[in-house]
């Protein structure tokens, strides 16, 4: 499968609900909301690495995206659109977050989809399945949050949410060889981290 | 492309994000080189990791709390840097319509300065022949026609004579006429009884050329023509003239005479031919119900000559005597 794709002729999915947003229809953007909600909820928890800074960032950048509607161009996808915004929102609370407080371990923070009437709840590592899905989820969000903001982005961009390289060229503004190399390095990082943490189990 | 090339390049490879030529040498090299091949096994399965992890859901009220929000946080106010300058979408037609707003106004300031200094509008040029009213003492009111506009009256008294100067250039001076024996023996010319005494000091009196504006050409007394400036009486109003006498000449008098003619229709020609030949000048006409009435501007020296051809066109019922040089002013009923 070729995973360079031609971006312009890519067709947008959400022009509908996109052009009906612009047009001045809430509900449609609310549509949008729904549709992309869980995407950009996992790429800030994958960034954060918490479940609360997550939904803040998740509804940072939804209201940010309505209220830059100016700056969508015709062109852009409305999903890489949002991922950008997303990613921007993540960076900079990211940046004032790390400065205010330690990280802690991966383990400690860690939760489960959430239980009933949308409260995230902590995983109760009953069965062999859950505490494997725990030990797993922890050891790759921890070595996630090892990486620096550059590395961290490309890993979650292309590795957990399966963007493409012109889509993260287009989400991230730079160029396809920078995707590459930093790619390349992060990658390099989380195998290395992947396999000091199973040694030391 | 050496070993550390080779190992920099497994990730795009491992993506399939290479160009064909790349690819084919990559995968010679890994076809012998353990360490690669090993390498990239390694990068594989880190990739794969990240594909066990599951999704994490969001909460169920992420939603509407965006929703929320989009409605409870005041929209920030745009930055100075975005005030000043607009987009572009809105800079061009504000810009449009500055630069229109400026040309109207600079035409209309071009306008308004150089008027001054061209012909004097009817607003602003004293009018030729009429005083100026003393301060305080308020000037009579212009006549009114049929129509609403204010109504010129010419009397006979103002009856232009020789050729008419522009108003600007030459303030002609009223020149004041006596009334001559055929005047006095003369039915009325003015037979309208609604026409004042004539006056020569009349309000509102416009220089030649300079009309007021009246709403039907049917009120004007006189209509004026398209050629040579002539006025053409109107109906039985027979007032006439703009008021300006041209300077050095001098109006001796006026008659009246009424020819009898067999044939009114066909005596008119006739008529004119011999006041053209006589050098005499029309200065205006009127017919009504079968009567006919031509003005005539002569030298009161061929008078005579004129009456004697006039004799031969019909019967001169009288023979008005006019002595002396200047300009007669001869009615011609017919």
């Amino acid at each position: 499968m070729n995973m360079v794709k031609n971006r312009h002729t890519v067709l947008d999915e959400d022009a509908d609900l996109v052009i009906a947003w612009l047009q001045g229809e809430v509900s449609a953007f609310e549509e949008l909301v729904r549709k992309h909600q869980k995407r950009i909820f996992n790429l800030a928890y994958r960034y954060m690495g918490n479940y609360e800074d997550a939904c803040e960032v998740t509804q940072e950048a939804f209201v940010a995206a309505f209220r830059g509607r100016d700056t969508l161009r015709g062109a852009a996808r409305f999903s890489i659109w949002l991922t950008g915004i997303t990613v921007k929102h993540s960076r900079d609370r990211l940046r004032k977050t790390v400065a205010g407080r330690d990280n802690r371990p991966f383990p400690s923070e860690v939760q489960s989809p959430v239980g009933d009437g949308g409260v995230p709840r902590e995983v109760s590592a009953s069965s062999p399945e859950q505490l494997e899905w725990h030990d797993l989820s922890g050891k790759i969000q921890g070595c996630i949050n090892s990486l620096d903001a550059d590395t961290r982005e490309m890993t979650i961009l292309r590795d957990v949410q399966g963007f493409s390289y012109d889509d993260i060229c287009e989400i991230l503004s730079i160029r396809e060889g920078t995707v590459k190399s930093r790619l390349t390095r992060a990658r390099e990082l989380v195998r290395d981290c992947l396999k000091r943490t199973a040694g030391a189990n | 492309m050496d070993h550390s090339d080779i190992r920099r390049n497994l990730s795009a490879y491992l993506d399939n994000a290479l160009g064909s030529e790349q690819k084919e040498h990559i995968k010679r090299h890994l076809g012998m080189c353990g360490s690669c091949r090993e390498a990239l096994a390694d990068l594989e399965w880190t990739v794969g990791q990240f594909r066990l992890v599951p999704e994490v859901e969001p909460p169920l009220w992420l939603t509407a709390r965006i929703m929320a929000n989009l409605q409870v946080i005041p929209a920030p106010a745009p930055g100075v840097w975005r005030r000043l300058f607009f987009p572009l979408r809105i800079k061009l037609p504000l810009g449009a319509a500055a630069i229109a707003l400026v040309c109207m106004t600079g035409y209309y300031f071009a306008r308004t300065r150089t008027a001054p200094l061209g012909r004097p509008t009817a607003a602003t040029a004293p009018s030729p022949g009429i005083p100026p009213v003393p301060s305080g003492q308020e000037a009579p009111p212009p006549l009114q026609g049929r129509g609403t506009a204010p109504l010129r009256q010419f009397t006979r008294e103002e009856l232009p004579s020789g050729p008419q100067p522009a108003p600007a250039a030459i303030p002609a001076p009223a020149v004041q006429v006596a009334p001559s024996p055929q005047e006095k023996e003369a039915p009325a010319i003015s037979d309208s009884p609604a026409l004042p005494e004539p006056s020569r000091h009349e309000p509102g009196l416009q220089p030649a050329g300079e009309w007021p504006a009246i709403g039907r050409e049917k009120d004007l007394p006189f209509t004026r023509e398209a050629k040579g400036g002539q006025r053409k009486a109107a109906g039985k109003n027979r007032s006439y003239g703009d008021g300006t006498v041209a300077a050095g000449t001098e109006r001796v008098g006026e008659a009246d005479v009424t020819l009898e003619v067999k044939n009114p229709a066909a005596a008119g020609k006739s008529i004119e031919r011999e006041v053209g030949s006589v050098g005499g000048t029309i200065r205006g006409d009127s017919s009504s119900d079968g009567n006919h009435l031509l003005l005539v501007q002569i030298d009161a020296r061929k008078l005579s000559t004129l009456l004697d051809r006039l004799a031969h066109i019909g019967d001169l019922n009288e023979r008005p005597a006019i002595s002396g040089e200047g300009k007669v002013i001869l009615s011609i009923s017919w």
